[in-house]
C-alpha cells in the first residue's frame, strides 16, 4: 500500500491543478447592450392598439394610440389602423410616458445607456458643462435619437475643496457672497436649466457654502427665474434650505426621523424632494443593486460601464445613511402632501443608468406610495414641477417617449422592467449584441497647448492637475498653460508639482484623459508610441497609465527630464498590463522622490509603429 | 520497477502517511495562506482592486509555509531523535530521504496553491487567460525551492526547540518584508532598498512579471539574483549537511 500512496497522490494532485487550471476564469470581453442606430426602413408612426395607458396620473383601459412623427396624435377607445400605419399590438400590456429620472449625472454613455430602460429624459444634477448646449439642441428636434433628452443644472454651486470639486475637473465655486451673480449668469450662460447647490454644513469631510451664501444662490437664481434645488444629506441642513425658499431637495436627510416641524413646513412651502433612496440604499450596503444586476430582464438591457457601476459600492458604510430612516421620511413628507420625485442619482456607485430608475420606483413602493404613485413621480410630476413641456405624459400632442410594458405597472411596480418596446421620438429603439471595446480615437494628438483657452482633446479628454490628495496625501500638483513651447511652438503646458510625505508613495503633476466615471476607455492598438516634448527640473519622473477598467496600481514608465527641451519616446507595450482597448488616461508626474518639481509639457501624442 | 525507484517511492508514501496522519501540522500550513489572501484581498474594502496583484504574492506565500516548516522543524526533531542517524545505518540512500521530503513538500505547495488560486478566481473575480494561470502555477511551484533549501539549513543546524522559532523569523520576515502581504512600495524607501536583499520580493515580482501586473519589472535581473541566492543557500546546505554528518 505504502509504495503506492506517492504515486497516487501524484496523480491526483496533477489531475487537480490541470483541472483547476482549465476551470479558473479566463478573461474574455463580456459582450455589451447597444442601441441598434441603423435607421433603414424605420418610421416614427405606429398605431398601438388595444392597449392600456398611464396617462401620468391614472390608468385608462383598452385604448388605441396614435403616433405621428414621432407625437401622440390621437387616442382613444374607438380609433382604427390604416393600412400604412405600422401596427402594434398592446393587448395585455401597459403603454406609459416615457421615464424621467429627476436626479443623475450624465457622463459618458448616459444618455444611450439609460435609454434602453425606458428613461427618455435625464434631469442632470451636475455634469460637465462643455458641450451641454450641443446635448441640449438635441431635445427639441424629434429626430432619430439614440440618447434621451438632457436637462442640467450644469455644474453646481460649492465652494473650493467642497462636494464636486473632487471628481478631477476644475468647477467653477464660489467663494465670497458678491460672487453669487455673476455665478448664476455663468451657469445661464453655459446652458443650465436650473440651479442645484450644495450645502453640508457642521461636519469636517469638505468646507461647504455658507447659509447665508446659500440662501443668496437661491434669491438671485430664482429672481432670474431658474429653479433652485439643493444637495442636504441631515435634517438641520435640510431645515436651513426649506427656510430660506429651496425649490426642492435633490435627497432625503436619513441621519433621523423628520420632525413634525420640518414636514409641515416642507408641506407649507410647496417644494419637492426627490429622495434618490438608490442611493441610499446603495451607502447602507443594502446590496439591492447586487440582485438587480442578477434580474434577466436588466441584464438584456445592461452595458459593461453600467454592470459595472450597479455592483460597485463606496467601500465604507458612512453613518446617517440609514434606508430604513429615508423610506420612513419619505412616507412622512409623502403624507404631508410634499411632491417626491423619482431620482436615481446614477451613476454613482450602485447604480447604474436606467435600471436605477426602475429601482427609485421600486423602493417609493417600499416606502409606502402606490405603484400609481412611483409611477407619477417618475413622469407627469418632474415634468410639472422642472416644466418639461410635452413630457410626462401620454395625452394627444405630447412627445412619443413612450415604453410599453408587459402587465400592469399600477399594480405591481416591478412590471415597469418587463419592457416589450422603447419609443424616442416615436422611433422604435431595438438592441442588439456587441463585444465591448473602446472606440479608436479620432486624433492622435492628446495635447499641443496651441490654443490658449483650451485644455480639451477631441475626445473630451481634460488636462488637469493629478496628486495623491485623492488618496489623503499631502502632495499638490499645479497645472498653468504658457505662451512658449518647444521649438516655434505658440504655447506649452506648465507642471508644478510639490511632492509631499502624506501617502506613502506620493505623487504630484498632471494628468490627461476620462477620469469621470463611467469611464469608456478607448482603443489605441494602432498606436505603438507615446512621444511628447518636455523640459523642467533635472530628474526621474514617471508616467502612468489608465484603463477603463482598471483600479489598483496604474502601470508605468520612467523617463528623465533635463533643463534642455527634449523628446522622449516611450513604448506603449512597455506599460505593463495597461489594457490598450480601454485606455482611459495618462499622468505626468513626479514623486516618489519628495521635493518641488517643475516641468513643461508640449505637443503629447500617440505614434503609429 | 527499479529497487532505487522503489525504494523512494515508499520513502516518499511514508512522508505524505505521516503528514495525513499529522493534520495538525498540514491544514494551519495549508490554511494561514488563503486564510490571509481572503482578508488582504477580498474583504478589506477596496481590496477587490488588487486581487490579482496579490494572487501572484500571497502564492509564493503559500509556498513558503510547507518548505520552510516541513523542513527546517521536521528534520531538526528528527535528527534530535536519532532517526537521520539511523537512516544513515539503513540500506535506502540519503538522497531518498530529502527526495521524499522533497516531493511530499511540492505536493503540499501544490495543493495550497490550488486552494489561493480557486479563491482568487471564483471568489476574488482574478480572470487572467489560461497560459498566464499555467506560467504563474509554474512559477509559484518553481519559487518552492528556495525555501526548501532554507528550511534544510535551518534542520540540519538547529535542534527542535530552535528550529521553531528560526523558522518563524525566516517565515515571517521574509513575508513581510519582501512585499508578500503588501506591496513594497508603500513601504518607506530604506525598506523597499532593504527589500532588494530576500529572495521572496524577487521571486514576487518574477510572479508578479508573469501575471501581467502593472509596472516595470526586469525579469532577467530577479532571475539572475534568484538563481544566485539559491546557489549560496545550495551551499549552505551542503555545508551543514555535511557538518552535521561529521558529528
Amino acid at each position: 500500500m505504502i509504495r503506492y500512496i506517492f504515486l497516487l497522490v501524484t496523480a491526483l494532485v496533477v489531475i487537480g491543478l490541470s483541472v483547476l487550471i482549465s476551470i479558473l476564469p479566463t478573461s474574455v470581453q463580456s459582450p455589451e447592450q447597444v442601441i441598434d442606430t441603423d435607421l433603414a426602413a424605420r418610421g416614427n408612426t405606429y398605431f398601438i392598439s388595444q392597449t392600456d395607458i398611464f396617462d401620468g396620473l391614472h390608468i385608462i383601459k383598452n385604448q388605441n394610440v396614435r403616433i405621428h412623427q414621432g407625437i401622440i396624435s390621437e387616442i382613444g377607445p374607438e380609433l382604427i389602423a390604416t393600412p400604412d400605419e405600422v401596427l402594434i399590438d398592446g393587448s395585455g400590456k401597459t403603454l406609459i410616458p416615457g421615464l424621467i429620472d429627476a436626479h443623475t449625472h450624465s457622463f459618458g454613455n448616459g444618455l444611450s445607456d439609460t435609454l434602453r430602460f425606458g428613461v427618455t429624459t435625464h434631469l442632470d444634477m451636475f455634469t460637465m458643462e462643455h458641450d451641454l448646449h450641443q446635448t441640449k439642441a438635441k431635445r427639441d428636434s424629434r429626430e432619430f435619437s439614440s440618447e434621451a433628452d438632457l436637462f442640467s443644472a450644469g455644474t453646481m454651486a460649492t465652494v473650493e475643496g467642497g462636494h464636486g470639486t473632487q471628481y478631477g475637473f476644475a468647477i467653477d465655486t464660489i467663494d465670497s457672497i458678491d460672487e453669487v451673480p455673476q455665478w448664476v449668469s455663468q451657469r445661464k450662460a453655459a446652458g443650465a436649466d436650473y440651479i442645484k447647490l450644495v450645502y453640508m454644513p457642521n461636519q469636517d469631510y469638505m468646507p461647504s457654502l455658507t447659509r447665508e451664501v446659500a440662501a443668496e444662490v437661491i434669491r438671485v437664481g430664482q429672481a432670474e427665474g431658474l429653479l433652485v434645488v439643493a444637495h442636504i444629506s441631515t435634517q438641520a441642513a435640510a431645515m436651513d434650505m426649506i427656510e430660506a425658499g429651496i425649490d426642492g431637495l435633490v435627497h432625503i436627510f436619513a441621519d433621523q426621523v423628520a420632525s413634525d416641524e420640518i414636514v409641515s413646513l416642507a408641506a407649507q412651502k410647496g417644494l419637492f424632494i426627490i429622495p434618490t433612496l438608490a442611493i441610499i440604499a446603495s451607502v447602507d450596503e443594502q446590496q439591492l443593486n447586487v440582485a438587480l444586476a442578477e434580474n434577466p430582464q436588466v441584464k438584456a438591457r445592461l452595458s459593461a460601464e453600467q454592470n459595472a457601476t450597479l455592483v460597485s459600492s463606496f467601500g465604507s458604510h458612512l453613518p446617517g445613511y440609514d434606508l430604513d430612516i429615508a423610506k420612513q421620511n419619505v412616507k412622512r413628507f409623502f403624507d404631508a402632501g410634499v411632491t417626491i420625485l423619482a431620482g436615481s442619482d446614477a451613476p454613482n456607485p450602485g447604480t447604474a443608468y436606467g435600471v436605477s430608475t426602475h429601482h427609485e420606483m421600486q423602493l417609493l413602493v417600499a416606502a409606502g406610495m402606490t405603484p400609481t404613485q412611483a409611477l407619477s413621480a417618475a413622469t407627469q410630476l418632474p415634468a410639472k414641477h422642472f416644466s418639461l413641456q410635452n413630457r410626462g405624459r401620454i395625452e394627444q400632442g405630447t412627445i412619443a417617449d413612450l415604453v410599453l410594458v408587459n402587465g400592469d405597472p399600477t399594480v405591481n411596480i416591478v412590471n415597469t422592467l418587463d419592457i416589450e418596446y422603447v419609443f424616442k421620438n416615436g422611433y422604435v429603439i431595438t438592441i442588439s449584441t456587441k463585444l465591448a471595446k473602446g472606440a479608436t480615437l479620432s486624433s492622435p494628438l492628446l495635447g499641443d497647448f496651441e490654443d490658449a483657452n483650451k485644455l480639451v482633446t477631441a475626445e473630451s479628454f481634460v488636462w488637469s492637475h493629478s496628486d495623491d490628495k485623492m488618496a489623503n496625501g499631502q502632495s499638490i500638483g499645479t497645472i498653468k498653460r504658457i505662451a512658449e513651447g518647444a521649438g516655434d511652438s505658440a504655447g506649452a503646458l506648465r507642471v508644478s508639482a510639490k511632492v509631499n510625505v502624506g501617502f506613502p508613495y506620493p505623487w504630484a503633476g498632471a494628468a490627461v484623459g476620462d477620469f469621470i466615471p463611467p469611464v469608456e476607455g478607448f482603443d489605441i492598438t494602432q498606436y505603438s508610441t507615446l512621444s511628447f516634448d518636455v523640459k523642467g527640473t533635472a530628474g526621474t519622473y514617471r508616467v502612468l497609465s489608465f484603463n477603463a477598467d482598471m483600479a489598483g496600481i496604474p502601470p508605468s514608465q520612467s523617463f528623465i527630464i533635463t533643463p534642455q527641451w527634449q523628446r522622449i519616446e516611450l513604448d506603449l507595450a512597455k506599460f505593463n498590463g495597461l489594457n490598450h482597448k480601454a485606455f482611459s488616461g495618462f499622468a505626468f508626474v513626479a514623486g516618489p522622490g519628495l521635493g518641488e518639481f517643475e516641468f513643461v509639457l508640449d505637443n503629447v501624442q500617440f505614434e503609429k509603429r | 520497477m527499479s529497487r532505487v525507484f522503489q525504494s523512494f517511492c515508499l520513502e516518499a508514501g511514508a512522508e505524505l502517511l505521516k503528514a495525513f496522519r499529522a493534520p495538525e501540522f498540514i491544514i494551519p500550513t495549508l490554511g494561514m495562506p488563503v486564510a490571509f489572501y481572503s482578508l488582504f484581498a477580498i474583504m478589506i474594502p477596496g481590496s477587490n482592486n488588487n486581487a490579482a496583484y496579490l494572487l501572484a504574492t500571497y502564492g509564493i506565500f503559500a509556498v513558503m509555509g510547507p518548505a520552510i516548516f516541513g523542513f527546517g522543524i521536521s528534520v531538526a526533531n528528527e535528527r534530535d531523535r536519532g532517526w537521520l542517524d539511523l537512516k544513515r545505518a539503513a540500506p535506502s540512500r540519503g538522497v531518498n530521504y530529502i527526495g521524499a521530503k522533497v516531493c511530499s513538500t511540492l505536493l503540499f505547495s501544490s495543493m495550497s496553491l490550488a486552494i489561493i488560486y480557486l479563491v482568487a478566481g471564483f471568489a476574488a473575480n482574478v480572470a487572467m487567460p489560461t497560459a498566464t494561470w499555467t506560467m504563474l502555477l509554474f512559477v509559484h511551484v518553481l519559487a518552492t525551492f528556495p525555501f526548501i533549501l532554507l528550511g534544510l539549513c535551518i534542520g540540519f543546524l538547529c535542534n527542535g526547540n530552535a528550529a521553531v522559532a528560526i523558522s518563524n523569523v525566516f517565515f515571517l520576515g521574509f513575508s513581510a518584508l519582501g512585499g508578500l502581504w503588501i506591496p513594497v512600495m508603500v513601504f518607506p524607501q530604506g525598506m523597499q532598498t532593504f527589500a532588494h536583499f530576500l529572495p521572496t520580493f524577487h521571486l514576487s515580482e518574477i510572479a508578479l512579471a508573469v501575471s501581467g501586473a502593472p509596472g516595470q519589472r526586469d525579469v532577467s535581473y530577479h532571475l539572475i539574483v534568484v538563481a544566485i541566492m539559491t546557489l549560496i543557500l545550495l551551499a549552505a546546505t551542503m555545508l551543514a549537511w555535511s557538518k552535521q554528518r561529521s558529528k
